[in-house]
């Protein structure tokens, strides 16, 4: 029941940001692999894994080697590999947040284009200059 | 099962940020939480929605720590309250879900499907649809409307002729014939019967 009750915790807290578990269920889909594939990569096993799945992931605000080096030694995997881990979802999900705010400004920006071209039509008077 | 010093000490590491304390607490108090709710609910045979109510609990609790007053109560009872609030408003949805879906079914089965209109107008012959017809919509514009639309007219402006509508702007006139069939629509749905009842 340990491991069952466990797992199920995981997976609700894959969808809070704060735990590894979100990064881990992100580096699943980048590299489209399951747990066991996971854990191969941190060169652990799938109790360690859930183990490190429930720790905090490290914010901007903390000392990054120090905190990526608290949670290996505590899950029992290899620290380089996690610091990976950790720095590749970092960086789709900076890429992911850049492409949806360019896609928006994009977007913002052909609709002030047209509005404009709409409002240009509107104010004439019919009569050409 | 933990001691008091043991929650009061995973507490306060967890309110001092440090980062393993979560996975500490999640792996203690897991299985003693989903045991409690599961002895205190017995009738609950679904136990996917205890277990989600007690993950919801300890997650909830870890995200905001500073939430939990210690001087009310220990954290174990915090987390089992907690769970057992989660899991009271989850049955409630589900009732709630399920007395929608009955409600709607009741609905269904009383009426006739609109497709349905013509081909019951065809079994049991136009006069005695008329006949039906005259019996529920005591209106004769009403009668003709809904003849027509047994016979499957769907031209607004002959719509709007029969209810003495047409000399209005384009938008009443297709708001009122609209209100008009949805009315007739629902009569004829509701009383025309396979056979006179």
């Amino acid at each position: 029941m340990n491991k069952q009750s466990l797992s199920a915790l995981v997976r609700r807290a894959e969808d809070r940001d704060h735990f590894v578990a979100s990064q881990l269920a992100q580096f699943r889909e980048i590299q489209k692999i399951d747990n066991s594939g996971v854990a191969e990569y941190l060169r652990c096993d799938s109790d360690q894994l859930l183990r490190l799945a429930m720790c905090f992931a490290p914010t901007p605000k903390d000392d990054f080697p120090s905190h990526v080096q608290k949670l290996a030694s505590f899950a029992g995997c290899d620290a380089g590999q996690l610091a990976l881990l950790i720095r590749k979802c970092d960086a789709v999900r900076i890429a992911t947040r850049r492409v949806a705010e360019d896609g928006s400004r994009y977007s913002l920006a052909a609709r002030d284009q047209k509005e404009g071209v709409e409002s240009d039509d509107d104010s004439g008077d019919g009569v050409s200059q | 099962m933990p001691t008091e010093e043991w929650f009061s000490e995973i507490h306060h590491r967890l309110l001092e940020g440090d980062p393993t304390a979560s996975a500490e607490l999640a792996e203690k108090v897991i299985v003693p939480l989903t045991q409690r709710i599961v002895e205190s609910n017995p009738a609950i045979e679904d136990h996917g929605l205890i277990s989600d109510a007690c993950s919801d609990a300890v997650l909830n609790y870890l995200s905001r720590p500073q939430a939990y007053d210690s001087q009310k109560r220990g954290l174990f009872g915090y987390l089992a309250m907690s769970a057992q609030g989660d899991l009271v408003n989850a049955l409630d949805s589900i009732k709630r879900k399920k007395s929608r879906e009955k409600i709607e079914n009741a609905v269904e089965l009383d009426v006739i499907p609109r497709n349905q209109l013509s081909e019951l107008a065809e079994k049991l012959g136009r006069d005695e649809v008329e006949r039906q017809i005259a019996a529920v919509l005591p209106d004769i514009r009403d009668q003709e409307a809904a003849m027509m639309i047994i016979d499957g007219e769907k031209a607004t402006v002959r719509f709007a002729a029969v209810f003495g509508c047409d000399d209005a702007d384009k938008e009443s006139v297709e708001r009122a014939v609209k209100r008009n069939k949805d009315r007739i629509n629902k009569t004829l749905q509701r009383k025309l019967r396979p056979d006179d009842e």
